[in-house]
């Protein structure tokens, strides 16, 4: 029993980190200019050589070999700096090929020449003559997809992006996440991995989970940062109990959510039989707590955190995008009275 | 990162189950305080003549010495078999003996420790003071030392369990004019002692076990001071690093089976439509979060113990799972009310000895025990602010 990384999934999380911080930092949003984050063929081509959309797959199947928990830990880091949440779809899909045997796709996808994007669907979509797909979609991180994630309680199926139509292209509340309206008829499935034949709800929702523990994380840090740095009526802010206390809470919220996190990515990855569960709890927690922490984040950096001039709004916005994606917070709540708690 | 247990970790399991499944009593806690003692001691009894009592204390002073990870299969087996709770044995247990195993001298220790463990003595704690909570370095009970003995002076409060106690670790101040920290000593005192009196203060929930302690001049052998005179700070601080989060375990179960309790609550109570309060998004959305965060408490309890088997020295974050687990606490007895509805003006008749539970409208009025008692919250925030993040601090 034990909770803690040990010294080589220490060494993922440290090695990510550094290529993050020299790749992907925050302050690449001020460039951006409120205008969608599409990575270039050049660093996707990298983060591809890196290993990360394989990291989980195992290596009779092409990839890396290693276990949900690395890839927990590897996308809680993504999350830390806001990585577009493209990357953990491109993930999952290279998950779904995999373990659908699309060989090609799984190919691919590995090689980093597949972006998938998350398509949520708007109603409940309609499944036609050979898994055929139709339905009303918003598409993230549109720019460059060239495949659509769509998950829901059957499991994950992967769908062509190109040739769509006409996608609608609509503001996204977080700008810096592209976001289209498309509409499927017909749309055949070139994978469709099965939940049940894979954990891949759970896993879904836990990856998704990964990158809002990330993100309260950050936003921990930089509240605490800042009620350190910032005086009024001749002292740090974060002296006084109005300021410290929210911190504290956030502090928790973090403690809670990684914790939850860790346990969850260990049932499923170990086959347990509360891994929906687990996981499902994961994402609730880790959504409230990021956009609670967000939030509070706003409120501690006062006139300069309504400003965007400062990152804390970027965490808010994102936090909301995030809460929506395998499985919004209604439809969790609904899993988890249906779900039998462990005892 | 693993959930395993070893071959001898499953055994052990096996063992403490079999045990649990034979021993735990079928009776009911009683009512009364003096029943309720009897009952408890008892319990602590059967506990040391089977070989499990002090199952985190060092073998060399009688308990078990459990590894951290026997601990954790202990107290989950314990809460699975619902056995009774530590009651008026908590403070000899879990504060008054680990302090005497850190700073006592060897006869201190010789004398209290099997008596402890035997279920022999019970002990309370004397540090509250009216004047004296959240700031408990302000203790203001006088001990003047004569020679052989001291003579105390004063008073304590909010001491649980004072009425059925034998020994009380009690603070207090024998240099009025040392720094607020310093001057301060520990002792033992005998609660038989001439001088002290004992009153219970009715508390919200309606039990008695909650009192106020005066003293006027007790004399209190010299013997028993714990460590140095005017040391006593050092001494009563001594105790955070025993607790590793083990120790919870239990209690944070119970919790998670008063949550699922409560799901069968809104699932037989009606809502104000008539429909069972259930299909009410806004409870179903409190219940699944308080599910969720059950959940995540015990994740929280695990990885605090992972910490703990790679470091000896324990951080400041056990002060996140305590203010996690009581506001978690508070908040599902909060929400059966909401379940209630106007139902929850009704109290039900006690059975037994209030202890929480699925008793709601007690479980809901004593559920600020936790919040308030043993560091309140917004000590707790404090803490965790000071020395997990690193906040500046306030000159206090």
């Amino acid at each position: 029993m034990d909770l803690l990384p040990d010294e080589e999934q220490q060494a993922i999380i440290d090695q990510t980190a550094s290529f993050l911080e020299s790749e992907l930092p925050l302050a690449r949003f001020h460039e951006l200019g409120g205008q969608p984050e599409e990575l270039s063929d050049e660093i996707w081509k990298t983060i591809a050589k890196l290993g990360w959309f394989g990291l989980g797959i195992p290596e009779a199947q092409g990839g890396v070999g290693f276990t949900l928990a690395e890839e927990s830990l590897l996308v809680r880091e993504l999350g830390r700096v806001l990585a577009p949440p493209t990357l953990v779809a491109t993930l999952l899909g290279a998950r779904c090929a995999a373990l659908c045997d699309a060989v090609a796709l799984r190919d691919a996808s590995l090689a980093g020449e597949v972006r998938v994007a998350w398509a949520q669907s708007r109603d409940e979509f309609s499944l036609g003559p050979g898994g055929a797909v139709s339905g009303r979609f918003h598409v993230f991180d549109p720019g460059g997809a060239t495949h659509l994630l769509l998950l829901d309680a059957s499991g994950a199926r992967l769908i062509e992006a190109r040739g769509l139509g006409e996608a609608r292209v609509l503001e996204c509340l977080d700008e810096s996440v592209g976001l289209a309206e498309v509409e499927l008829d017909g749309a055949s499935v070139l994978a469709f991995l099965e939940n049940g034949a894979d954990s891949i709800r759970a896993r879904a929702s836990l990856l998704v989970s990964a990158l809002l523990v990330g993100q309260c994380e950050a936003t921990r840090d930089d509240a605490v940062a800042y009620a350190k740095e910032r005086v009024q009526f001749g002292k740090p802010i974060g002296v006084f109990q109005a300021v410290k206390h929210p911190c504290a809470d956030m502090a928790v919220g973090c403690e809670a959510a990684l914790s939850q996190l860790v346990m969850a990515a260990l049932v499923v990855r170990d086959g347990l039989a509360d891994g929906l569960f687990q996981a499902t709890a994961a994402k609730l927690v880790a959504a409230r707590t990021a956009v609670k922490s967000a939030e509070r984040n706003v409120q501690i950096h006062g006139g300069y955190g309504f400003t965007t001039e400062y990152d804390a709004h970027l965490f808010v916005k994102r936090a909301h995008l995030l809460d929506v994606l395998a499985g919004s917070q209604r439809e969790l709540t609904q899993v988890l009275l249906a779900e039998k708690p462990p005892h | 990162m693993d959930l395993d247990y070893s071959q001898e970790d499953q055994q052990f399991r096996k063992r403490v189950h079999d045990w649990l499944a034979e021993n735990v009593p079928d009776e009911a806690l009683p009512n009364d305080s003096q029943g309720a003692r009897d009952y408890e001691v008892a319990w602590q009894r059967t506990l040391y003549e089977n070989g499990w009592a002090g199952i985190s204390w060092p073998t060399e002073y009688g308990g078990c010495g459990l590894s951290l990870v026997e601990q954790i299969i202990w107290h989950e087996e314990y809460a699975r078999a619902g056995a009774p709770g530590v009651g008026c044995n908590f403070v000899g247990l879990n504060h008054g003996g680990p302090t005497l195993i850190a700073c006592a001298s060897e006869e201190q220790k010789a004398f209290h420790l099997p008596r402890i463990l035997r279920g022999e003595s019970v002990w309370c704690q004397g540090f509250s003071e009216p004047d004296a909570g959240s700031d408990l370095a302000n203790l203001k009970c006088r001990a003047e030392v004569m020679g052989d003995h001291l003579l105390v002076t004063g008073q304590k409060i909010w001491t649980s369990y004072g009425n059925v106690a034998d020994y009380q670790e009690l603070l207090v101040r024998t240099d009025p004019d040392a720094a607020k920290h310093g001057g301060i000593t520990w002792l033992i005192c005998d609660m038989r002692s001439p001088g002290i009196e004992i009153r219970s203060i009715p508390t919200m929930v309606g039990e008695s076990d909650f009192c106020e302690v005066f003293y006027e001049n007790v004399r209190i052998p010299i013997e028993n001071v714990v460590g140095e005179i005017n040391d006593g700070w050092r001494v009563a601080m001594s105790t955070l690093g025993f607790e590793r989060g083990t120790a919870f375990i239990a209690q944070q179960m119970r919790l998670s089976e008063v949550v699922e309790a409560l799901a069968e609550l809104a699932r037989d109570t009606p809502g104000a439509d008539g429909r069972p309060a259930i299909e009410d998004s806004e409870i179903a959305g409190k219940l699944a979060t308080l599910r969720a965060e059950v959940a995540a408490l015990r994740s929280m309890t695990y990885v605090s113990i992972s910490r703990a088997m790679r470091s000896p020295v324990p951080g400041p974050e056990g002060s996140m799972t305590k203010l996690f687990f009581s506001e978690l606490g508070q908040r599902a007895y909060q929400l059966s009310l909401e379940v209630l509805g106007t139902g929850k003006v009704e109290r039900a008749p006690l059975s037994g000895h209030w202890g929480g539970g699925t008793d709601w409208l007690r479980g809901y009025l004593g559920s600020f025990a936790a919040t308030i008692g043993g560091g309140t919250s917004e000590i707790m925030r404090n803490i965790i602010g000071d020395r997990v993040l690193g906040l500046p601090r306030d000159r206090r």
